[in-house]
């Protein structure tokens, strides 16, 4: 009888995975939330009017390489740090000298995303003359396009622009014009056409793969984040305690706002590498200010879709 | 603790019955009840084994016999009913037999050349282990690495999980991953000892055995019916279950086992009552140790044929769940990625054993199949559904397939035994970021070895390894040992030989290329090489009625051609040879035994050298470790042994980067401290042996590493997962 009464208790000394019981809803609010599907590898740049309430372009980062600043009086070029693209000052000035690579790389230049003209891998392109190897970065397959021979004038009709390959086949001569409505013509070297950015007027921020660039040590990394159009809008950082639905137009006292064009950046997520999932920063709020007066208060609360996939940031903004 | 569990403790303890037996065998030593011991009458008539108390039940009255065991010495008697018979332990303290490199036969520790370390079934018994991770980790010189997703890893003497061998009944155990086999994967619930060789032995295992091999010894199945339960319950949260039946079927004699073991999960912080119960879907729901379920089976079959030769099958299957409950997604708290880790690794492995005169053959062939997949479902938590990911960046499975043929022969004249075998292995990977998704190596070795005695007291063996390789050179592996009798009880034991890892089909041929990496296998790797010297002496003695035993051993490695990721430009990556590392340390050990006391002192010391020039970075790195094992054994009826561990576990220096330039860090000291204890009882004509005790009771759960965050990335780095926090046990074997 013992016995039974041991087996049986042996048998009862176990367990199982348990159920959850699920937490409820909670209430949004006045909130507007919007969604982006940027795609797993973030091909897709997002333009968006807070204004307007909707998205105003769409950019595919794999249909240009270059961007041609609309306003002459500011003319500089960047490049599409998306792709990873990098560039190399030569002293030479002419396509046909002789480019020595050797240990090139230490000489690597690269667009700095704060978004100033004087902090381009390419500044000074336009008066020095001189011939730059442009490092088009990844294709659409992630693989290395080959680098180009590059030179670039500033004319009074718009950009003067000269490129080839290394074996100076595929040589363009063409001038891109400005656009003093957008704030950037998008290029790409392999079809030679031009894309344009939405009017600069139709957006306030957009969401896009960039290059950040980290000092300590030297280093650049692909990050996703949010980049505002200075031309309309700048842009603050919350320094308070408080949480998004806690903050209103009393909050905006004492806010220094910026016109960096990566002001809002990409910290308001980080990668875990525990789990290996992007995480959002609850205390991360922003406030947009619109050349119009209007001011938002925007956060992130999301960077997967319903379907679990990454690349699909989501925010919430409310005009204060 | 639930009152189950209390009520069940003091029913056992009113119900010990010792039931009268016809002989008892006890050891001079301790009067404990020797197991196992052989009684057979001197006409061969009779032919027995002691059960757990060393006792016999049915025997004939009035007979000779003669009762033998291998850790005592063998005694010839007549016997009458109800008599104790008291055996003398032989001065080489429970002696043990080692299998690993022996062809069909084992071998005494005494008598092997190879420095082997056995834990055997005392040392199952008192560390009420679970798992190899469990019975390991009171060693000194072996580390033990935990993943929450990959599981448990070990490194012996500093050398990192894939340059240790792992073995089922000498046969290779396949599934590594990230170089590694998760150790806590491998139950020991049959097992009748672990054997543990330091040092090389690429000789006759090759790739891998560069720090060592470990070879878990199977049970033989027993002469007799037999089944016995198992339970374990430990209060982090862990509920195991085992079946095991032994029968004769026909000629062969089998033994099924099934078991069932659960991990509810662990956080720090959790009570030391803590009981599973549903939880709401908050941030409660994340464990640091996730929850695990492993379900076992294994069936044994041994088969002797005439009187000359065996077969024995072994074919052993575990599957496995583990949930990693994400923490709710901020800022909302209503989602969460949950991580679904399932692992199936089924080992099928056949040995066939014949003696025949002076020739001796051993065939063995396994066929093991590990899968694991990884899958990824994001749960919202306001609901009790799920929804797996559409995207298969999230989603992996991993497929290895390996067969092993080896075939050694033993022939043996007065003067040398020579062992000439082939060696045959394969191993097929299926799984993404590998090149077309499928690769596979082949392996063929060719092996000899020949032992002879250079004088009355000394052995020596020497061998040579060769081996073809489907995708690279391997280069050829010499060793030479020597073993010299300085005294009866004293013995002194040199080896010298190489060892060598072929590099894992990821580094060979990994292909990861996204926007932010761009890292590529190597399909031109050469083989990672190792040069190793190990000396150890061995010695035992007897002061009065102490007994002693003392070990020492030191050793040295040299490693070339170690396989590094490294930058070949600014944005690519791939895997070269380019390492080079040595070590060198010493393990020493002494044991002393007196009356019903065993108490034993390990030492490990182990010294990395840098190899990096022109630093500031200290040319060698030492760490140490020390243990205490001591057990005592309180009853002598009830066989009630009162046993602790304790461990003290130095500081690690290791060599960091910070912006480029190498810094020493170092991992914090910490003491691990198990206090257990086992009850043999008997009910009627069945055993029940009870376990119980505490563990961890410094409570030492994780520690720092010293090791900073990467810079792009956030992680909880510079921590590292030691164990599960305080607990208590209580495990129950029922032997009907």
């Amino acid at each position: 009888m013992k016995l039974r009464f041991y087996i049986i208790s042996i048998l009862l000394l176990s367990s199982c995975f348990k159920e959850e019981i699920p937490v409820p809803r909670k209430d949004r609010g006045p909130a507007v939330s919007t969604t982006v599907e940027m795609g797993i590898t973030y091909d897709l740049s997002y333009y968006i009017s807070l204004s307007q309430g909707k998205t105003t372009a769409v950019i595919d980062k794999f249909t240009w390489d270059i961007a041609f600043y609309g306003d002459s009086n500011n003319a500089h070029i960047k490049l599409n740090t998306g792709k990873s693209m990098y560039a190399y000052k030569s002293e030479k000035t002419d396509f046909k000298e002789p480019i020595d690579t050797a240990g090139m790389s230490i000489f690597r230049l690269n667009d700095y995303p704060c978004g100033s003209s004087d902090s381009m891998a390419l500044s000074g392109i336009l008066e020095n003359n001189k011939v730059y190897i442009i490092d088009r970065g990844m294709d659409v397959s992630f693989q290395k396009e080959s680098p180009i021979l590059f030179k670039a004038y500033k004319a009074s009709d718009g950009y003067h622009i000269q490129y080839c390959n290394f074996n100076l086949s595929g040589f363009v001569s063409m001038t891109i014009p400005y656009k003093i409505d957008k704030n950037y013509t998008l290029f790409k070297f392999s079809t030679a056409k031009i894309l344009d950015e939405p009017n600069s007027n139709d957006w306030e921020f957009k969401l896009t793969q960039y290059q950040h660039v980290y000092y300590d040590p030297f280093q650049t990394y692909s990050v996703v984040g949010c980049i505002i159009n200075p031309r309309y809008v700048q842009a603050a950082i919350y320094k308070g305690n408080k949480s998004f639905e806690q903050i209103y137009a009393s909050d905006l006292n004492n806010v220094t706002y910026s016109s960096r064009e990566d002001i809002i950046g990409f910290s308001w997520k980080y990668y875990n590498l525990n789990n290996n999932l992007y995480v959002i920063r609850p205390e991360k709020t922003y406030f947009i200010k619109h050349k119009d007066g209007r001011i938002y208060k925007l956060h992130f609360i999301g960077f997967y879709n319903n379907s679990g996939e990454k690349g699909s940031p989501t925010f919430e903004y409310i005009e204060l | 603790m639930k009152p189950l569990h209390i009520l069940l403790l003091f029913t056992l303890y009113h119900s010990c019955i010792e039931s009268r037996a016809q002989l008892i065998v006890k050891s001079a030593l301790d009067s404990s009840g020797i197991e196992n011991a052989n009684v057979r009458t001197i006409d061969g008539s009779f032919n027995f084994r002691t059960d757990n108390f060393g006792q016999l039940k049915k025997f004939p009255d009035n007979s000779d016999v003669i009762i033998s065991h291998p850790s005592y010495d063998s005694l010839k008697c007549k016997i009458v009913k109800g008599s104790t018979v008291y055996l003398h332990p032989k001065v080489s303290i429970r002696e043990a037999f080692v299998y690993t490199g022996n062809v069909g036969k084992s071998k005494s520790v005494s008598d092997e050349i190879a420095s082997v370390k056995i834990l055997g079934q005392e040392d199952l018994k008192r560390t009420s282990a679970q798992n190899l991770g469990d019975l390991l980790k009171y060693e000194t010189n072996i580390t033990l690495t935990q993943d929450q997703s990959l599981g448990t890893s070990i490194s012996i003497n500093g050398m990192s999980g894939q340059n240790v061998k792992l073995l089922k009944n000498g046969a290779g155990i396949t599934g590594s991953m990230n170089g590694s086999v998760d150790v806590s994967q491998l139950n020991v619930n049959n097992v009748e000892q672990v054997e543990i060789i330091e040092g090389p032995m690429s000789l006759l295992y090759g790739s891998n055995a560069l720090a060592g091999t470990i070879n878990i010894i199977s049970k033989r199945p027993s002469d007799k019916n037999q089944a016995v339960l198992k339970s374990y319950t430990e209060s982090t949260g862990i509920y195991n279950f085992s079946a095991l039946s032994g029968f004769k079927l026909g000629k062969s004699y089998t033994t099924i086992q099934v078991g069932r073991n659960f991990f509810d999960g662990w956080n720090p912080g959790n009570s030391l009552f803590y009981s599973p119960v549903n939880k709401t879907a908050d941030s409660q729901r994340y464990s640091l140790w996730k929850p695990r379920r492993q379900l076992m089976a294994e069936l044994n079959v041994y088969l002797p044929i005439g009187k000359k030769s065996e077969i024995k099958f072994n074919t052993d299957l575990l599957l496995e769940t583990i949930i990693n409950k994400g923490m709710p997604m901020a800022p909302y708290f209503e989602s969460a990625f949950d991580d679904y880790y399932k692992t199936n690794r089924m080992t099928n492995s056949v040995e066939f054993n014949s003696n025949a005169g002076r020739f001796k053959h051993n065939v063995l062939a396994s066929y093991n199949v590990f899968n694991r997949r990884k899958n990824t479902f994001l749960n919202d938590l306001t609901k009790s559904g799920e929804l797996q990911l559409t995207n298969p960046e999230n989603q992996d499975t991993t497929i290895i397939q390996s067969t092993q043929f080896r075939y050694i022969s033993t022939y043996k004249t007065r003067h040398i035994k020579f062992n000439g075998g082939i060696d045959y292995n394969y191993e097929g990977f299926l799984g993404k970021r590998v090149i077309n998704n499928n690769k596979s190596i082949s392996n063929i070795s060719f092996v000899g070895i020949a032992g002879f005695s250079l004088f009355k007291n000394i052995d020596m063996k020497v061998g040579l390894r060769q081996s073809i390789n489907s995708m690279n050179k391997i280069p050829l592996v010499p060793s030479v040992s020597l073993k010299f009798n300085v005294r009866k009880n004293t013995i002194f034991k040199l080896s010298a030989g190489k060892g060598f890892r072929t590099p894992g089909i990821k580094e060979l041929y990994l292909y990861f290329v996204d926007i932010n990496h761009n890292i590529k296998g190597n399909p031109e790797l050469k083989s990672e090489s190792s040069n190793n010297v190990n000396l150890q002496l061995d010695h035992k003695g007897k002061v009065n009625k102490l007994m002693y035993k003392l070990k020492l051993n030191a050793y040295a490695n040299n490693f070339k051609n170690l396989i590094t990721l490294a930058a070949i430009n600014a944005t690519e990556y791939t895997y070269v040879n380019l390492g080079t590392a040595s070590n060198f340390g010493t393990n020493s050990e002494i044991s002393v035994y007196w009356k019903r006391v065993e108490m034993s002192y390990r030492n490990s010391v182990l010294t990395l050298t840098n190899n990096l020039s022109g630093t500031h970075v200290p040319k060698y790195f030492t760490s140490l470790n020390h243990s205490v094992i001591s057990s005592v054994n309180l009853g002598k009826k009830s066989n009630f042994r009162i046993n602790a561990f304790i461990n003290l576990f130095g500081k690690t220096p290791s060599i960091s980067y910070v912006n480029d330039q190498p810094i020493v860090v170092k991992t914090d000291d910490y003491t691990m401290i198990d206090l257990t204890f086992n009850w043999n009882l008997k009910i009627k004509s069945n055993v029940l042996v009870i376990s119980g005790g505490l563990r961890n009771l410094a409570d030492v759960s994780n520690i720092k590493t010293g090791i900073s965050n990467g810079i792009a990335h956030q992680s909880s780095n510079g921590q590292r997962l030691i164990s599960t926090g305080r607990s208590f046990f209580l495990g129950i074997e029922i032997k009907l």
